[in-house]
C-alpha cells in the first residue's frame, strides 16, 4: 500500500487525474446565465421593491391600520392617516427608508387588505441616498407597474397562507 | 565607433557616480541599489568590451543573487534614517586617518594590480587561444584544461564553506513538533479511520 | 546620419515587437480568466466585444482613470520605480525570443543568459514594491516572493545547463535547431515537468501563488497598489508568465520547428507554431491553476531545495555521461 502511495507522489497520479477532470468539465454546459440579459426564475413568495395596490375601481387598498409600522421590526415605514369626508380612513403620508427596510417580509404578512406587498423587482439601485427613501406616490406608482405580476403571485401562494 | 566610445562614456560615469553614492548615500537602502546599479552597468561594460559571458554571468550571480541577500539583510534591519546614524557620522574626525591610511593602501594594490598587468609573464599561451571563437568557448577552453585544479579547489571551498554555513545555523530543538510532509502525504484511509461497534454505556476508548 | 538611420530602424522593430506582446499580454489575461470559469462550469468574460475579447481593454480603461495613491509612509521614489522596474524588465527580455529563423531582435549568442539574467532580475520589482509600501503585508509578501524566485531559479537554471550540455551554444536560434530530429521533450521529459513546475513557481501562479496569498497576505506586494500602478505589476506578471512559456517551448517544445517536417505542416510559417506551442503551455498554466489548491510555504521551500534541485543535479550527469559514453557530445558551435 505505502508503496502504491510512493508511486502514485512520484508520478503525480493525483495530479494528472485532476487535471483530466478539469479538462472533460470544461466541454459540459455552463451552470451559470448571462445575468443581465438572462434572468433566472423568481418564486412567487421572492421578497423584493415594495409597492401600494389599489383595488379595480382605482380607490387604494390601504386603511391606514398601521400594523405594518407597528411590526416593521427596522422601524423603516411610517405612516400619517386621515378620515376623508365620506368616512373612509386612508393615509396621507406612507414612507418606507428602503435603506433601513431588511425585507423581511413582515408588513406584507400583517397587511389585512394585501395593501403593501414585496414585488419580484430586486433591481432598483440608485445613484444617490435620497432616491431610495420611498414616499407614497412611489409606492403606488411601483403598485399600478407591477399589478399583473403583484397579483398573480398572492394567486399562486394564497393556498399556502 | 563614436557611438561606442558615447556609450563607454555615459555607463562609465553612471558606474563612477553609483559607486560613490553607494558610501554616501544615508539610507542603507539606497546604497544597496546603487550597488545594484553598479553592478548592472558593469556588466554593460563588460559586454561592450565584447565578453558578454562575464557579462550575463556577472548580472545572474551579483544582481540576481547575491545583491538581493544584501538587500533582505539591510532592509531587516531597518537601519533606514536612523537618528542612530548621526553617531555614526559623529567618529568622522576620528576615524579619518584610519580610513585614510586603508584607503591609501587599496589604491597602492590597485597600482600594483594594474603595473603587474602591464609586466605580466603570459600565463596562458596565446596560440592556445582559439581567437575564431565565442568568447565563452575560449573561457571553457582554459578553464577546463589549464586551470582545471584551481577551478576544482574553488568549487571545494565554496562547497565547505555552504556546508559551514549550515552546521552554523541547524539546530534541533527539543520538545518541538514538526510535520513530517512524508508521513502526512503517506496516511490513508486505512490507517486514520477504524470503524468500532460502539455499545450502549460503555463508550469507546478514543486516545489511548 | 547613419547612426540616425540604425536608431530609428532598430526603434522601428522594438515597437513592432512590443506592440503584438502587449496586445497579447490582454488577450492572454482574457483567455486564462475565460479557461478558469470554463472548469468551474462558468460563462466567464463574454460581454465586452466579441466573446468578451476587449475586456482586458476595459479593464485596462478602468485601471487608466482610477486614483493612484501613494502612503504617506512609503517611500515614494522606489514606490513609483517598483511597477516600472516590473513592466520593463518582463517587456526587455522579449528581445531575444526567435518567433522564426529571421524574426528575433537580437540575436545574441548568450541569448540563454540574458533570458536567465532578466529573468532573475523580476526579483527586485518585488522587493521593491514591498519594501517601499512600508506595510506589513507588502512586506512579508515581497519577502516571501522573493526567497520563492531565487530558490526557483537555481533549479531552472540547471535545468537549462541540461538542455545546453545537448546543444553546445547559447544561442536560442541554435537551441531551436538543434531540435530538428527530436524535441528535447523527449529525452528530457522529466526535466520538462520539472520545468513548468518551478516557471509555475517562478511568476508566482497557484499553486505557488503565496505572495499573493488573499487568506493570509492580502494581496501581497500588490496591497498598497492602485490604479495605473497596479495594471503595470498585473501586466509585467503576465507577460513574465507568457515568457516562461516561450522559454519552455523553445527549450522543450522545438520553437518555431514544426512537429513534423513532411508536406502538409510545414506549410504554415515558423512563427504560427512558437504562436501555438506558446499558446499551448499557457492553456496547460491556467488549467493548472484551476487544478490545484495552494502550498504551504515550507512546503514549497522543501519541494524547491530537496526534491528539484538533487533531481536536476542528478539529470545533468545523466545526461553530461550519456552524451559522454555514446560519443554524442555536440560539436562546438
Amino acid at each position: 500500500m505505502k508503496f502504491n502511495r510512493i508511486i502514485k507522489t512520484i508520478f503525480m497520479a493525483d495530479f494528472i487525474s485532476g487535471l483530466l477532470i478539469a479538462i472533460k468539465e470544461i466541454f459540459k454546459s455552463k451552470k451559470t446565465i448571462n445575468y443581465p440579459f438572462e434572468k433566472g426564475k423568481i418564486s412567487p413568495r421572492f421578497r423584493g421593491e415594495h409597492a401600494l395596490r389599489r383595488y379595480p375601481n382605482g380607490e387604494e387598498r390601504c386603511i391606514a391600520c398601521k400594523l405594518c409600522e407597528a411590526v416593521c421590526p427596522a422601524q423603516a415605514i411610517t405612516i400619517e392617516s386621515e378620515v376623508r369626508n365620506d368616512g373612509s380612513r386612508k393615509t396621507t403620508r406612507y414612507d418606507i427608508d428602503m435603506l433601513k427596510c431588511i425585507y423581511c417580509g413582515l408588513c406584507e404578512e400583517s397587511c389585512p387588505v394585501d395593501a403593501i406587498v414585496q414585488g419580484p423587482n430586486f433591481e432598483f439601485g440608485t445613484e444617490t441616498r435620497e432616491e431610495l427613501y420611498y414616499n407614497k406616490k412611489k409606492l403606488l406608482e411601483n403598485g399600478d407597474r407591477w399589478e399583473t405580476v403583484l397579483a398573480e403571485n398572492i394567486k399562486a401562494d394564497s393556498p399556502f397562507r | 565607433m563614436l557611438a561606442h566610445s558615447l556609450f563607454f562614456y555615459f555607463f562609465s560615469t553612471v558606474t563612477v557616480f553609483a559607486a560613490i553614492m553607494v558610501t554616501v548615500s544615508r539610507n542603507t537602502v539606497y546604497s544597496v541599489f546603487f550597488l545594484i546599479l553598479v553592478f548592472i552597468t558593469t556588466s554593460i561594460l563588460f559586454i561592450m568590451i565584447g565578453a558578454e559571458f562575464l557579462g550575463m554571468i556577472m548580472l545572474i550571480v551579483y544582481v540576481g543573487a547575491v545583491a538581493v541577500l544584501f538587500l533582505f539583510v539591510v532592509m531587516m534591519l531597518d537601519t533606514a534614517e536612523h537618528p542612530a546614524q548621526k553617531s555614526i557620522r559623529k567618529g568622522f574626525v576620528n576615524n579619518i586617518t584610519v580610513g585614510s591610511i586603508v584607503g591609501v593602501i587599496i589604491f597602492l594594490e590597485l597600482i600594483v594590480v594594474v603595473a603587474g598587468w602591464k609586466y605580466k609573464g603570459t600565463f596562458v599561451p596565446l596560440s592556445s587561444i582559439n581567437l575564431n571563437t565565442s568568447n565563452t568557448h575560449a573561457l571553457g577552453n582554459v578553464l577546463y584544461t589549464d586551470y582545471i585544479h584551481l577551478f576544482q579547489i574553488s568549487g571545494m571551498i565554496l562547497l565547505v564553506s555552504m556546508i559551514g554555513a549550515i552546521t552554523l545555523t541547524f539546530t534541533k530543538k527539543e520538545n518541538v513538533k514538526k510535520q513530517n510532509y512524508f508521513d502526512q502525504l503517506q496516511r490513508d484511509k486505512e490507517s486514520a479511520v477504524s470503524l468500532v461497534e460502539v455499545k450502549s454505556n460503555e463508550g469507546v476508548k478514543i486516545d489511548d | 546620419m547613419v547612426y540616425i538611420n540604425i536608431f530609428f530602424s532598430e526603434i522601428y522593430k522594438i515597437i513592432f515587437l512590443l506592440l503584438p506582446v502587449l496586445v497579447s499580454v490582454a488577450l492572454i489575461v482574457w483567455l486564462d480568466r475565460r479557461v478558469w470559469a470554463f472548469v468551474q462550469k462558468r460563462k466567464g468574460p463574454n460581454v465586452v466585444g466579441p466573446f468578451g475579447l476587449l475586456q482586458t481593454l476595459a479593464d485596462a480603461l478602468k485601471f487608466i482613470f482610477k486614483e493612484i495613491i501613494i502612503p504617506a509612509s512609503a517611500n515614494k521614489i522606489i514606490f513609483i520605480l517598483a511597477p516600472i522596474v516590473t513592466l520593463t524588465l518582463s517587456l526587455v527580455a522579449w528581445a531575444v525570443i526567435p518567433f522564426s529563423n529571421e524574426m528575433v531582435l537580437a540575436n545574441i549568442n548568450v541569448g540563454i543568459l540574458y533570458l536567465f539574467a532578466v529573468s532573475s532580475l523580476s526579483v527586485y520589482g518585488i522587493i521593491m514594491g514591498g519594501w517601499a509600501s512600508n506595510s506589513k503585508y507588502p512586506f512579508l509578501g515581497a519577502i516571501r516572493s522573493a526567497a520563492q524566485m531565487i530558490s526557483y531559479e537555481v533549479s531552472i537554471g540547471i535545468i537549462i545547463v541540461n538542455v545546453l550540455l545537448c546543444v553546445g551554444s547559447l544561442n536560442l536560434n541554435k537551441i531551436v535547431l538543434a531540435q530538428e530530429n527530436v524535441w528535447f521533450i523527449f529525452p528530457l521529459f522529466p526535466m520538462f515537468i520539472v520545468f513548468f513546475i518551478s516557471a509555475l513557481a517562478e511568476t508566482n501562479r497557484p499553486p505557488f501563488d503565496l505572495p499573493e496569498a488573499e487568506s493570509e497576505l492580502v494581496a501581497g506586494y500588490q496591497t498598497e497598489y492602485s490604479g495605473m500602478m497596479y495594471a503595470m505589476f498585473w501586466l509585467g506578471e503576465y507577460a513574465n508568465i507568457l515568457l516562461l512559456c516561450a522559454l519552455g517551448s523553445i527549450l522543450f517544445l522545438g520553437g518555431w520547428l514544426s512537429p513534423i517536417n513532411i508536406y502538409p505542416f510545414n506549410l504554415l510559417p515558423g512563427f504560427f507554431w512558437m504562436i501555438f506551442k506558446i499558446l499551448g503551455l499557457f492553456i496547460l498554466f491556467s488549467l493548472v491553476k484551476a487544478v490545484v489548491p495552494r502550498y504551504r510555504f515550507d512546503q514549497l521551500m522543501r519541494l524547491g531545495w530537496k526534491i528539484f534541485l538533487p533531481l536536476s543535479l542528478i539529470w545533468v550527469i545523466l545526461t553530461a555521461s550519456f552524451l559522454f559514453f555514446l560519443d554524442m557530445l555536440p560539436t562546438t558551435g
